[in-house]
């Protein structure tokens, strides 16, 4: 995903980590996709039912923000217009909170 | 003639009548099981003879759970790929024309209307019309319809009639959280706010879990209906689930009509802080294969942060 891909190189520097995972099932149709977009980021298979037994996945995009004590700090359902400056708010803020 | 005739005779009458009776369910057994073959169905990628499995699996499924994705994906394969906007119409047409299935209908309406909002607007209201007087077993397609209309900012009394009913139509909390959603955001851009607030509170307390744009909503009804206080309580509760700009936003002008210092500033993020702690639950640890092969841990609680963007391609 684009916008992840940007999300990744602006704060690789900080140690954030952004992991796509996809859920679906399907990996031949994820594997053209990332292919035909040129992800960088990795992209994790979970084929388990894993995310939506762990994680209350249901619908997707799921986008879950973990801090550094390990809590889904928060939690997006959907992902529209201005969500990733949403996002970077929330990572500027919790990179604020771990040098305080 | 002999008793052991006779048993024989009453045994083949009562079956027959059992089969006359019961025969929907005794039909034969479907060719194949129905979710392995919609899912084989889904992994073709030429669109023609997707379409063409679809048609027969619509047919060898005549009551079938799926129906209405079937539908849905030959919408797709329709529009999306092949781009051929008059076959579908006539599709859509004739699928509602003959079908029985509520949910296979509304999603035919569903496809028409979205066709029509893009490029006639004007004529996308006259779907709108159109299913108020076909009735539709199914509150979403009212619900989207309704909400859409009233989004654009026109047509809002039909979009209210279509959510009255997609109200009426409600099954579940789900849906009925949804659906009073969608009249508590026309009632707001009707001006008429205490409705609006009505629907909106009862609806953000139907949604099993805090639901950002229902509370958006009502926190703008709040607003306009001169009650700052519930408005600034209802803001907090969207900046507790993320840090919406429009939240944020909303609560710094507040703060600063209301003179608040840098410390009370300091206080109300140290409030929410701890609020969104109270409700966030544990991040899982888990070990999983990249598309590469390769395998990517993940243990929270490291001291780093991490976004989990969790997907499905499209």
């Amino acid at each position: 995903m684009p916008h992840l891909d940007a999300l990744n190189s602006k704060y690789a520097a900080d140690g954030v980590q952004v992991l796509a995972i996809d859920v679906s099932g399907r990996k031949e149709l994820t594997q053209k996709m990332a292919a035909d977009a040129s992800y960088r980021a990795p992209v994790l298979i979970d084929d388990k039912g894993f995310s939506r037994k762990e994680y209350k996945v249901t619908a997707t995009p799921t986008t879950c923000v973990v801090d550094p004590s390990g809590k889904v700090i928060f939690r997006h359902v959907g992902y529209g217009p201005g969500m990733e400056k949403v996002l970077e708010k929330e990572i500027d803020l919790l990179l604020a909170r771990k040098t305080a | 003639m002999k008793s052991s005739l006779w048993i024989l005779v009453i045994v083949i009458a009562a079956g027959v009548v059992v089969g006359v009776v019961f025969k929907d369910r005794m039909r034969p057994a479907p060719p194949g099981n129905e979710q392995a073959e919609f899912k084989e169905i889904g992994e073709i990628t030429d669109s023609e003879a997707k379409i063409d499995k679809l048609e027969r699996f619509l047919s060898d499924y005549p009551k079938g759970d799926l129906r209405s994705r079937a539908y849905s994906t030959i919408a797709k394969e329709m529009l999306d790929a092949i781009k051929d906007t008059t076959r579908f119409v006539g599709f859509a047409r004739q699928t509602i024309e003959k079908e029985t299935d509520p949910e296979s209908k509304a999603m035919m309406y569903y496809r028409l209307y979205n066709l029509k909002a893009e490029a006639k607007p004007e004529e996308a209201a006259l779907i709108g019309t159109e299913i108020l007087k076909v009735p539709i077993d199914a509150a979403w397609v009212y619900n989207y319809i309704g909400y859409d209309l009233a989004e654009r900012g026109r047509d809002l009394d039909l979009a209210m009639d279509l959510c009255q009913r997609s109200v009426e139509l409600s099954k579940t909390r789900e849906d009925s959280a949804m659906c009073l959603d969608s009249r508590g955001f026309i009632y707001y851009k009707k001006g008429m706010y205490q409705e609006a607030i009505a629907d909106l509170a009862k609806s953000v307390n139907l949604f099993g879990e805090p639901f950002e744009n229902g509370l958006k909503h009502l926190a703008e009804a709040y607003l306009k209906a001169g009650d700052g206080a519930n408005s600034f309580a209802t803001y907090r509760s969207i900046l507790v689930m993320g840090e919406y700009d429009y939240a944020r936003s909303a609560v710094d002008s507040m703060m600063t009509a209301q003179r608040y210092s840098p410390k009370k500033r300091q206080q109300f993020d140290d409030g929410l802080w701890q609020d969104r702690s109270a409700v966030a639950a544990p991040a899982v640890a888990f070990s999983m294969p990249t598309l590469a092969g390769e395998t990517v841990v993940f243990e929270p609680a490291k001291g780093g942060i991490v976004v989990l963007n969790f997907m499905s391609p499209t």
